[in-house]
């Protein structure tokens, strides 16, 4: 892989480690910086190693907690769904100025209930399928700079969340490790021959979900 | 559809694909409230649907605004079957430019199509799960497919399906269903933005198949009304793309 300095937004855990770990494998200088982003200006700090990668790989562990929609209140509300929607956007914005012109990377790192839902888990799906449109527009609009923007999506039980029937349909690899999976999907996609991928959903779900 | 004796709240009637839905409910047989942003939208479709139609005033960013919609519905016609939300923020159609735009520019699309859902879902919950009833999104071939001009929209349509999707699973037990519909619809709103891009229409005629953009009342409303009937009773977390064949990828 090309010589890389990637910036990682997740909060320290699983998720994070094995994303950066693999980057650093392959090569990349690494900083990894955790969100929530409260404005424009914090996102700008964490971009300021002037990455040509970046990486949303972040959920809230609060979002991952089912809890009824009915029962739950704005601010926990906010910080489960629109607080990720509207760091993953800042970031992102931050980052174009880095990226453009350098054969810029983003990959945004979310929890599968985009793709299918989940009981007590409306907060996060609706973050997170929010994130992919945005990753999908985005991916139109830096095209024409050469920057590609994709999608890894990820189990929330790799995840940590306790949800019985969130990921409710059989594996067709079991036994697979989603984090390594979604990690080498992050490494392949910011590597040399992905380039002319762009806009796309990678399920690291060894084929659970097999959306359209 | 029959929809005799159903109970629909609609946001955003006024005008554009709110209005046409407004239409096909009533022309259907149900009785609407259809809200407006605005006091001087209620009387105009208080006179054309007469005795059929409340049009009370709300702002769907306001939770007690919500709130007192519902409470239209159930104390003016005793029970609530339905609730579509169509609002958007009147800057939906603005070409946006991503790298710049502000926070504020955000909050704006956030707070109709997102934080209002959370209102609506909330006030409408107990009427709905006791008439096993549903609650229809209005979002977008843009929150399908994103765009590169509205990217701030397309996200928060992007966010609505999301919500869409979990919500249903979360209410089936309920026997409430949640679904999406995705127009592509002739509004004012798309004649506004024609007029300050005289190559979109253009553009948009080339990518949808049959050519022409669907009218809110013929085309759009009917499939809102399916929607609202009991012969989508087993349909939930769907998102359904009304839209000429612009989108086609599922």
């Amino acid at each position: 892989m090309t010589p890389r300095v990637a910036v990682v937004a997740a909060r320290p855990g699983p998720l994070a480690e094995a994303v950066s770990t693999a980057l650093e494998d392959a090569g990349a200088v690494v900083s990894v910086v955790p969100p929530p982003f409260a404005d424009p200006a914090a996102a700008e700090e964490a971009v300021a190693s002037a990455p040509d990668v970046v990486v949303w790989a972040d959920v809230d562990p609060d979002g991952l907690r089912p809890d009824p929609l009915v029962g739950l209140g704005e601010l926990d509300w906010d910080r489960r769904c629109e607080e990720p929607l509207r760091s993953a956007l800042f970031l992102l914005q931050a980052a174009y100025v880095h990226l453009r012109g350098r054969d810029g990377r983003v990959v945004v790192v979310c929890p599968s209930v985009s793709l299918e839902g989940a009981a007590g888990l409306v907060p996060l799906a609706t973050a997170a399928e929010g994130q992919r449109l945005l990753a999908k527009s985005v991916a139109r609009r830096w095209g024409p700079d050469g920057i590609t923007v994709n999608v890894v999506t990820v189990p929330v039980a790799a995840l940590g969340a306790d949800v019985a029937d969130a990921d409710r349909t059989e594996a067709a690899l079991p036994g697979t490790d989603a984090l390594e999976s979604a990690a080498a999907a992050v490494v392949w996609l910011v590597g040399d021959g992905s380039a002319g991928i762009t806009g796309t959903t990678i399920g690291a779900d060894a084929g659970a979900v097999m959306a359209p | 559809m029959n929809l005799e004796g159903k109970v629909v709240l609609v946001t955003g009637s006024a005008r554009g694909v709110g209005r046409g839905i407004v239409a096909a409910l009533a022309g259907e047989g149900a009785s609407v409230v259809a809200s407006v942003h605005h006091a001087e939208d209620a009387e105009p479709l208080v006179a054309e649907f007469q005795g059929a139609v409340k049009a009370p005033v709300c702002d769907v960013t306001v939770r007690s605004d919500v709130d007192a919609a519902v409470a239209v519905a159930v104390d003016a016609f005793g029970r609530l079957d339905a609730v579509v939300h169509n609002a958007v923020s009147n800057r939906s159609n603005e070409m946006t430019d991503l790298e710049s735009a502000s926070p504020e520019l955000y909050a704006e699309h956030a707070s109709v199509s997102v934080r209002a859902l959370l209102y609506l879902a909330q006030a409408s919950f107990p009427y709905l799960s006791a008439r096993r009833g549903t609650l229809l999104v209005l979002t977008s071939p843009a929150g399908i497919q994103g765009t590169a001009e509205r990217a701030l929209y397309a996200a928060v349509k992007g966010a609505q399906r999301g919500f869409v999707k979990a919500l249903a699973r979360e209410w089936g037990a309920h026997g409430v269903r949640v679904n999406g519909l995705a127009p592509l619809a002739m509004t004012p709103a798309l004649e506004r933005a024609f007029a300050g891009d005289p190559t979109l229409r253009e553009r948009l005629e080339r990518v949808v198949p049959l050519g022409w953009f669907g009218d809110p009342a013929l085309d759009i409303g009917p499939a809102a009304a399916f929607f609202c009937s009991d012969a989508a009773r087993y349909v939930t977390g769907q998102t359904l793309a009304v839209s000429g064949g612009r989108f086609t990828a599922l």
